[in-house]
């Protein structure tokens, strides 16, 4: 039972059956050689969460002119406050049945899993999970604990060519390994965190799935998990204060340390207290168990705490000039550059750059700032890119030599790493783009930079009305997103949807592979862009 | 957030009404500015925006720092800007907002003052209350704010310096005309009074800075602030009444 769902194809589509039979031998030709090799297995792209996509062959700034809506595909997902679908993940070559396809799998949060064809957009299978009663009974839930499940799966690649398993943390708690083919399960549920929390996107590494809570949903503590697959053993490890709510889960560097921000707690690192800054914690490989192992916390990590100003952004982890280097941000509007080797420095409070104010002028808590996560690349010369989207008016003590507009509701702000007569590196400022209705984060392929304004209502106080919080008020004041393509070097728009897409998105994202870039909206549509191949 | 979006509608459907006139389009412009200072105003009408994170990055005193905080308005804001100086190489803290009245003030006593922990605060404010541009304002209701600030410092053993209101006269600002030089002298009474039944430090930079009841023009860039001779003149006398005000303090703990 795939339950409803409808896909609407671009119209450009031949529908003369002689055409439509040409196009399918050609298709099929295309389809039994591999030629274009990427897949996005993960949030963010790859474990470090650069959200670059290093293997995209067929968008270039030569066809992305080209690009349009290939075929969108209306879920049966039911939203929940806020939330309905998350980042799409993709899988080339996959092994099925009916031969080798390329699926996307789309999670929406009424527990949901998706596979989709990603050449034409039809639904593959379904599957949603049942809630284990046993394991406890789901509490009342608002905005920020909708229920569902909350964590985009992770795509491992299995034994054999074409073989993918999917990992997804269901809304009772439990690990579910799923064949990405056709959606049935590969092994037993395991319980893998309590029911009815908040983690953010899984990340996979050597056999360990990671993961972050966060908001204290359901009642729960706000915990690090990790589930070792070769023991099925789970470690843990809590901030004793605050949550971690990095929109894009954890990113793990190549010492396999997890780092990520965290938000909501104060900051007293002597008293084993790290509820607003950056916390690096990794697996011990004996017993499982993970311990923090390196954190940092900003100077002004008081001021933050107390104006809600969280580090609530997942970091990205790069390398650079023989190091690993890490940038991770927060609502203040800040960018900090660090090396993963000692984070924050002897005293856990010196990042080796800090950028100025780049946005959040009135420390807005709710609509403005830096949210989701942070994006690097590397170009072809081999200059090392930093991205990051924010929220609200660009600062307006902040400044880039190529600045494309006014921006009062959000931008995509991009830095080139440079290295000082010291040694150490920084952040160039670079580019500033166009104007958009809150920048999401953004992802990278082969010279192009893919954003997307999400078109959602952030607010969450009115002076004249108090809190407005509430799903109700938010989503009759949402309206839809844009996705723009930018030259990845300076920010110059090439390309966008307009007002094509009719819906707008919470705390989804986007993904890209085989030129095709795909985002998911609150009305439960998936939009694939991309160019015809 | 409906009515707002009401409101916006309303204004949209107003400036896309056929016929609007350029006229009505600029005051609708010239509104929607005053709305939108209004809006930032309600946001932080403390101004804690300002100094919030550089406190919070400031380390606690040295054993043996004697931090003093410069807490005022336009004036004190002023001081160390251009071709001014303050204080080089003594630890004390400009906390200065201008177009704060007295009220505001209080509402960042705690944040910009009690908790950077200094031994001292110079408090100067009151001006934009009894000029009655922003918010209506008189000596009465500056005198509560006052007594509040001094309570607060008080108990928090923090030494107070409380320093009169400067001098005005129409040398080149706006303002001006409407700066009440008798509500100056008289504020400035009060606060003589009051600094001396408390046993507090008065600061009077206004009698070194007038000529009658006129800001001297050799000390002042427009009539409002001091120019770079000015704050040297205030300079001196500041540094003399933090003296005597710590010193008082010292005596107080033996």
């Amino acid at each position: 039972m795939l339950g409803r769902a409808s896909t609407n194809r671009a119209s450009s589509q031949p529908q003369h059956p002689t055409m439509t039979v040409i196009l399918l031998l050609a298709l099929s030709v295309l389809a039994a050689a591999p030629l274009d090799g990427a897949s996005w297995l993960t949030d963010g792209g790859d474990s470090r969460r650069t959200a670059w996509q290093r293997d995209e062959r067929l968008l270039s700034k030569e066809t992305v002119a080209d690009m349009k809506l290939l075929w969108n595909l209306q879920l049966d997902n039911q939203p929940r406050q806020m939330h309905s679908l998350f980042p799409v993940l993709v899988a080339e070559d996959v092994s099925t049945a009916e031969g080798p396809r390329e699926i996307a799998l789309v999670t929406g949060v009424s527990d949901n899993l998706y596979g989709v064809d990603a050449d034409t957009g039809d639904l593959i299978w379904k599957r949603q999970f049942e809630f284990d009663e046993a394991l406890g009974r789901p509490q009342q839930h608002y905005t920020l604990c909708p229920g569902g499940i909350m964590a985009t799966p992770v795509i491992g690649s299995g034994a054999a060519p074409g073989q993918y398993t999917v990992y997804a943390a269901s809304w009772d708690g439990r690990l579910h390994r799923l064949n990405l083919a056709d959606g049935s399960e590969v092994a037993p549920p395991a319980k893998f965190m309590p029911p009815d929390g908040k983690p953010y996107a899984l990340n996979l590494v050597d056999n360990v799935i990671y993961t972050h809570t966060a908001q204290g949903c359901g009642g729960n503590p706000n915990m690090v998990y990790a589930y070792d697959l070769e023991t099925d053993r789970v470690g843990s490890w809590g901030p004793a204060g605050g949550g971690m709510w990095g929109r894009t889960g954890p990113a793990i560097s190549s010492s396999k340390v997890l780092y990520t921000g965290t938000g909501d707690g104060p900051w007293d690192p002597e008293n084993g207290v790290f509820g607003n800054g950056i916390i690096g914690v990794q697996q011990d490989p004996e017993t499982k168990s993970l311990e923090l192992v390196d954190y940092y916390g900003p100077s002004n990590a008081e001021w933050l705490y107390k104006r809600d100003l969280d580090m609530q952004v997942t970091p990205a982890i790069f390398d650079y000039q023989g190091r690993e280097l890490m940038v991770d941000a927060g609502k203040e509007c800040v960018v900090y550059l660090m090396d993963t080797a000692s984070i924050g420095g002897d005293d856990h409070r010196t990042p080796e750059h800090r950028t100025p104010l780049l946005c959040n002028e009135e420390v807005n808590f709710a609509s403005a700032g830096i949210w989701g996560s942070m994006a690097t690349w590397e170009d072809s010369d081999g200059t090392r890119w930093v991205l990051t989207p924010i929220w609200g008016p660009k600062h307006s003590q902040f400044h880039a030599p190529i600045e494309r507009g006014e921006v009062t509701n959000g931008a995509i702000i991009a830095f080139a790493v440079e290295t000082k007569a010291s040694g150490s590196a920084w952040l160039k400022p670079a580019w500033i783009s166009r104007d958009m209705n809150r920048a999401e984060p953004p992802v990278i392929a082969n010279g192009l930079v893919f954003a997307y304004g999400n078109g959602e209502d952030t607010h969450q106080a009115m002076p004249d009305a108090a809190l407005t919080n509430t799903a109700e008020e938010r989503i009759a004041g949402s309206t839809h997103a844009v996705l723009y393509a930018l030259d990845a070097r300076n920010g110059q728009e090439l390309w966008s949807s307009g007002d094509e897409i009719t819906s707008w998105n919470h705390w989804s994202g986007l993904s890209i592979a085989n030129g095709r870039v795909y985002v998911a909206t609150f009305d439960g549509t998936v939009w694939c862009y991309g160019i015809e191949r | 957030m409906l009515r707002n979006r009401a409101l916006a509608l309303l204004a949209a459907a107003l400036l896309s009404t056929p016929g609007t006139s350029s006229a009505d389009g600029g005051r609708i412009a010239e509104l929607e500015r005053k709305v939108e200072a209004q809006r930032k105003l309600i946001r932080d009408w403390g101004g804690l925006i300002r100094y919030g994170s550089l406190n919070a990055e400031l380390p606690d005193p040295e054993p043996g720092e004697r931090r003093v905080v410069f807490f005022g308005d336009d004036a004190t804001e002023a001081w160390g800007r251009a071709d001014t100086e303050f204080f080089p190489g003594r630890p004390y803290l400009n906390r200065g907002i201008a177009g704060q009245s007295s009220p505001q003030m209080l509402v960042r006593f705690r944040q910009d003052v009690i908790d950077v922990q200094p031994a001292a605060v110079v408090i100067q404010g009151g001006l934009h209350d009894i000029t009655g541009l922003r918010v209506p304002g008189t000596q009465g209701m500056v005198s509560e704010h006052i007594r509040s600030m001094v309570d607060l410092a008080e108990a928090h053993e923090i030494a107070v310096v409380l320093a009169s209101l400067l001098p005005v006269c129409e040398c080149g600002s706006p303002l001006a005309p409407f700066l009440p030089r008798g509500k100056i002298f008289g504020l400035n009474d009060w606060l003589e009074e009051y600094a001396v039944s408390r046993g507090l430090i008065f600061l009077n930079y206004y009698r070194a800075l007038a000529a009658g009841r006129d800001f001297r023009r050799e000390f002042t860039q427009d009539g409002v602030l001091p120019n770079a001779a000015g704050y040297a003149v205030m300079a001196p006398l500041a540094e003399d009444a933090i003296q005597r005000a710590l010193a008082g303090a010292d005596r107080d703990e033996q």
